[in-house]
């Protein structure tokens, strides 16, 4: 039986998805009538007033004061500023007050009990830990680059995708929307855990996509590990590690573990891995996705050693895990 | 059979969203005739059912406020669904007790039927985001592929692979169960 009654609901009726339809169906929309009287009304975009403001004013000869109140109505750069802190919180080494606006090269510092939110209006909120250390690297229009040097921090972004980055001694966390938290220890090693939406981790050409309800280890001088959607087992999490290291003692053994813990939804992490193994290593992993997600038609063992990009996105879609193109064009603006 | 009207598909809505930027009621409700099963489909597969229909409301309230955001009429459809995802996280953060995911009173339904409903959506909520939206607006809210794909912005070829790796992991999942239930 083919998908095509799952897909359009054509074709030869699904007993199973048919059976589902009719359980579910009473938690169904009910379609309330929406009640617009609470809401006060659109407010107007910018660009409706860049356009309009003017011809209105000019219709009312009040040049002078379209002159003046012009330039308001123009785009202004959203900026980040302190929305609350606590006791042990500090910009610059003073000790930061709500509102204050921030600038490229301040540095935020908590204590071990402090925190600090801060915010900017269409881009986004943070939440600063304990015991952390932010540096503001780069603010403007199009791009929001902050360096976390140790430390918690929780990104909640609406911000466009590849409009906001987080350096850290390892690697650079690039926001794809949009909530996160980054934990940063001392010495660099971390961990990326994503809550909504999708995290580009890079360092060095090397890449890891971290979508939501999975979790990505990093470490200096080895970038970004190797993605895992939570509940993997912890034999699987120590496989992926060993074999993070690039080291060869124990790889083979490594390898083994991963491949036999691997669950059904373990292809993101077996798509990561064909990604950065070689020969006969890529081909065990090959293997074993395949049972999981067969190889799409035209996605070769050859072609996979290649690293061949069309095949490897190909794959990467079957899974279940979207477009690879759109993830890769949300990176690439934030460079 | 299913009795929902299921449309081509097309974005015929941005004749709609210009209007309704202009404060055309009619047009933001006809947005909402469009678009409610989608928000109520995104939004059924966070919180509590209990809690959905007025956070449905709160959803197209607070887009209805911020028209003016929307730049290209046929990004409306994923401009929405992010707004009801980030009302979805909201109401978790929200310092408040919540009720139960499953905590609900459907009138006219009976409460074995509702239960066993309820079963399978918590089912479906185990499962990874991508492959939940899809199913739920699928298999609840009685959307077809193609209308997911143009309400949601996604590309039909996501839609398609989500619905069949999301049903594959549902499968499982609920035959695992049967045995028990």
């Amino acid at each position: 039986m083919n998908d095509d009654y799952l897909w359009d609901k054509s074709g030869e009726p699904d007993p199973e998805v048919r059976r589902l339809e009719a359980v579910l169906q009473p938690l169904r929309h009910a379609g309330r009538p929406l009640d617009l009287r609470r809401a006060p009304g659109p407010v107007r975009s910018q660009r409706w007033n860049r356009t309009w403001m003017p011809v209105a004013l000019a219709a009312a000869a009040l040049v002078v004061a379209a002159i003046v109140l012009w330039p308001r109505s123009a785009p202004t750069p959203s900026r980040w500023a302190v929305g609350s802190s606590s006791p042990g919180a500090s910009v610059n080494g003073t000790p930061a007050s709500t509102g204050a606006g921030l600038a490229m090269g301040d540095v935020l510092e908590t204590g071990p009990a402090a925190r600090l939110r801060l915010r900017a209006d269409g881009v986004g909120a943070l939440e600063l830990g304990p015991a952390s250390r932010l540096r503001v690297v780069r603010v403007d229009r199009g791009a929001h680059w902050f360096a976390l040097d140790r430390g918690v921090l929780d990104a909640d972004i609406s911000a466009p995708p590849g409009a906001f980055a987080v350096e850290t001694p390892a690697v650079r966390a690039v926001d794809l929307g949009c909530r996160y938290t980054l934990d940063v220890d001392p010495d660099g090693t971390g961990t990326l855990h994503v809550t909504l939406g999708w995290v580009a981790l890079e360092r060095a050409g090397r890449e890891s996509l971290v979508p939501a309800g999975a979790v990505c280890a990093f470490r200096p001088h080895g970038g970004p590990g190797t993605p895992y959607f939570e509940g993997a087992s912890q034999a699987f999490i120590d496989a992926l590690a060993r074999l993070d290291t690039g080291q060869a003692d124990g790889r083979a053994e490594a390898l083994a573990v991963a491949l036999t813990e691997a669950r059904d939804l373990d292809g993101l992490a077996l798509w990561h891995l064909l990604t950065r193994l070689d020969g006969a290593e890529a081909d065990r992993v090959f293997d074993r996705l395949g049972q999981f997600v067969p190889a799409p038609a035209g996605v070769t063992k050859d072609a996979v050693r290649r690293r061949d990009a069309s095949a490897l996105a190909a794959w990467w879609t079957a899974i279940g895990l979207g477009d690879l193109a759109e993830l890769r064009a949300g990176i690439l603006r934030a460079r | 059979m299913d009795s929902t009207p299921v449309d081509s598909g097309a974005s015929t809505h941005d004749a709609d969203v210009r209007a309704a930027q202009r404060g055309d009621g009619p047009a933001f409700e006809a947005l909402y005739a469009r678009f409610g099963r989608m928000v109520h489909g995104l939004l059924l597969a966070r919180v509590p059912v209990a809690d959905v229909d007025d956070l449905v409301q709160e959803v197209f309230l607070q887009a209805y406020q911020r028209l003016g955001d929307v730049r290209e009429p046929r990004a409306f459809g994923g401009w929405l669904a992010a707004i009801a995802r980030r009302r979805a996280v909201d109401y978790h953060r929200a310092a408040r007790p919540v009720a139960s995911l499953t905590d609900v009173d459907v009138a006219g339904t009976d409460g074995r039927r509702l239960d066993e409903a309820l079963a399978v959506l918590t089912a479906i909520r185990r499962l990874p985001e991508a492959y939940r939206d899809t199913l739920v607006l699928r298999l609840v809210e009685g959307m077809t592929g193609p209308e997911i794909a143009d309400r949601t912005g996604l590309t039909h070829g996501s839609v398609r692979v989500n619905l069949h790796r999301g049903m594959h992991l549902l499968r499982d999942m609920l035959g695992g169960n049967r045995g028990g239930s």
